[in-house]
C-alpha cells in the first residue's frame, strides 16, 4: 500500500473548484488499496495513527545473516568475474586479425564474382548475337513483303486505271451531248414489265403488249411450222 | 571488443515466469529485459522448475548452464528465488535465505517427523 493522489477525486475537485483550488495540497493525499474496501475509502479512524512494529531478529542470528550476505555476495561477484573472463577469452581476437579475416573475404568474394561476371559475359554475347541474327532476318522478310505489296498495289491501281480509260470513250462530253440527248429522247427506255400465268413477260407500260403478243405467235406459228416440215 | 561490455546492452534478468494455472505452479527460467512484464515474449528460455513435489518427492529442475553463463557474462542478473535455486543447484554459492530457512527448519522440527523434508 502507497500514498497517491486518487486520479477520479483529483478531476472531480478540479471540475467543480475550478483550476484555482490546488489538488497538490497535503490535505488531498490518501492512500489506495485494491482489494476488499473500495479504492477511495480513507484509512480506518482506529488505524489511522497505528504505526506497524518493526520485526527484529535476535541479534546474534543478525550478526551472523550479515555475515552471511557479506561473504554470499563477495562470492558471486567472484563467480561472475570468473565466468566474464571466460566468455571474454573465448570470444576475443584482436582487431588486425578480424580485419585481415575481412579483407580476405572480400578479395575473396571479388575474385568469385568477377569470375561469374566472365561467365554471364560469355552468355549474353551469344545471345545478343543470336539475337541480332534474328532481327535482322525478321527486317529482311518484312522489307520483301512490303515491296511485294507494293508492287501488287501498284498492279492493281494499273488496272483501274486502264478500265477506267477504257471506259472513258462512252463518257458523255460536252462535245457530244446533244447527240447523246437525241439518242436518249429517240430510245426510251421502259424497265417495267407484266408477267402473264404462263410466264410471258411483257415489257414496258405503255400499249405495246399486242405488238408483244403478235410477234409471240409469229413465234409460235414459226416453230409449228418448223415441226411440221420435219 | 567495445560493444561486447555489459554496461552498454539492456539490463536483463534471469527470472521466472509463472506458468500453469491456479494451485498448479510451473516456472519458465527466462532471460528478459528486467523491465519486461513476465508473460511477454522471453529473450530466451534456460530451464524450467516444477515447485511442486512428484510421486518419488522430487522438484524438478532443469537448467541449461552454457547459455546462463553466456548471458551471465553479458550483464544479465539473476532474481532471488532464481539465486536460491542456483545456489542449491552448486551453480552459485549457497543463498544466506537458503541457510536461515534450514535453521527454521531444523529448529521447527517436531520430533522423529522431519523424515518428509523436500529434497532438491
Amino acid at each position: 500500500m502507497f500514498s497517491r493522489i486518487n486520479p477520479g477525486l483529483l478531476i472531480n475537485l478540479q471540475s467543480t473548484f475550478g483550476r484555482d483550488c490546488n489538488p497538490f495540497l497535503g490535505t488531498f493525499l490518501q492512500s489506495v488499496r485494491w482489494a476488499r474496501k473500495p479504492i477511495w475509502a480513507p484509512v480506518a479512524k482506529s488505524k489511522l495513527f497505528r504505526i506497524p512494529e518493526r520485526k527484529k531478529l535476535p541479534e546474534d542470528e543478525a550478526l551472523e545473516l550479515r555475515r552471511l550476505y557479506n561473504e554470499y555476495r563477495t562470492h558471486c561477484k567472484a563467480v561472475r568475474q570468473l565466468i566474464c573472463k571466460e566468455y571474454a577469452a573465448s570470444v576475443e581476437e584482436s582487431p588486425s586479425v578480424i580485419n585481415s579475416r575481412i579483407d580476405d573475404d572480400l578479395s575473396q568474394a571479388i575474385k568469385l564474382n568477377e569470375e561469374w561476371n566472365k561467365e554471364v559475359a560469355a552468355i549474353r554475347e551469344e545471345r545478343l548475337t543470336l539475337e541480332a541474327e534474328i532481327e535482322r532476318e525478321k527486317n529482311l522478310q518484312y522489307m520483301i513483303r512490303a515491296e511485294q505489296e507494293n508492287e501488287e498495289q501498284i498492279k492493281l491501281l494499273d488496272e483501274i486505271v486502264k478500265a477506267e480509260k477504257e471506259k472513258s470513250t462512252t463518257f458523255i462530253t460536252p462535245d457530244n451531248l446533244d447527240e447523246a440527248i437525241e439518242f436518249a429522247l429517240a430510245n426510251p427506255v421502259d424497265y417495267n414489265f407484266a408477267i402473264d400465268l404462263k410466264g410471258n413477260i411483257v415489257y414496258g407500260r405503255k400499249g405495246k403488249f399486242e405488238e408483244v403478243l403478235m410477234k409471240q405467235v409469229e413465234e409460235l406459228n414459226e416453230k409449228q411450222v418448223a415441226a411440221s416440215s420435219s | 571488443m567495445s560493444f561486447r561490455k555489459s554496461r552498454t546492452l539492456p539490463s536483463m534478468a534471469i527470472r521466472f515466469v509463472r506458468l500453469g494455472c491456479t494451485n498448479r505452479p510451473f516456472y519458465h527460467i527466462v532471460v528478459m529485459n528486467i523491465r519486461a512484464n513476465q508473460h511477454e515474449e522471453p529473450i530466451e528460455q534456460v530451464g524450467s522448475y516444477d515447485p511442486l513435489p512428484n510421486v518419488n518427492n522430487e522438484k524438478l529442475v532443469a537448467l541449461n548452464f552454457d547459455r546462463i553463463r553466456y548471458w551471465m557474462a553479458n550483464g544479465a542478473r539473476f532474481s532471488k528465488p532464481l539465486e536460491e535455486l542456483l545456489g542449491l543447484a552448486g551453480f552459485l554459492p549457497l543463498h544466506p535465505r537458503t541457510v536461515l530457512n534450514a535453521w527454521r527448519n531444523r529448529l521447527n522440527k517436531p520430533d522423529e517427523e522431519g523424515k518428509n523434508e523436500n529434497k532438491e
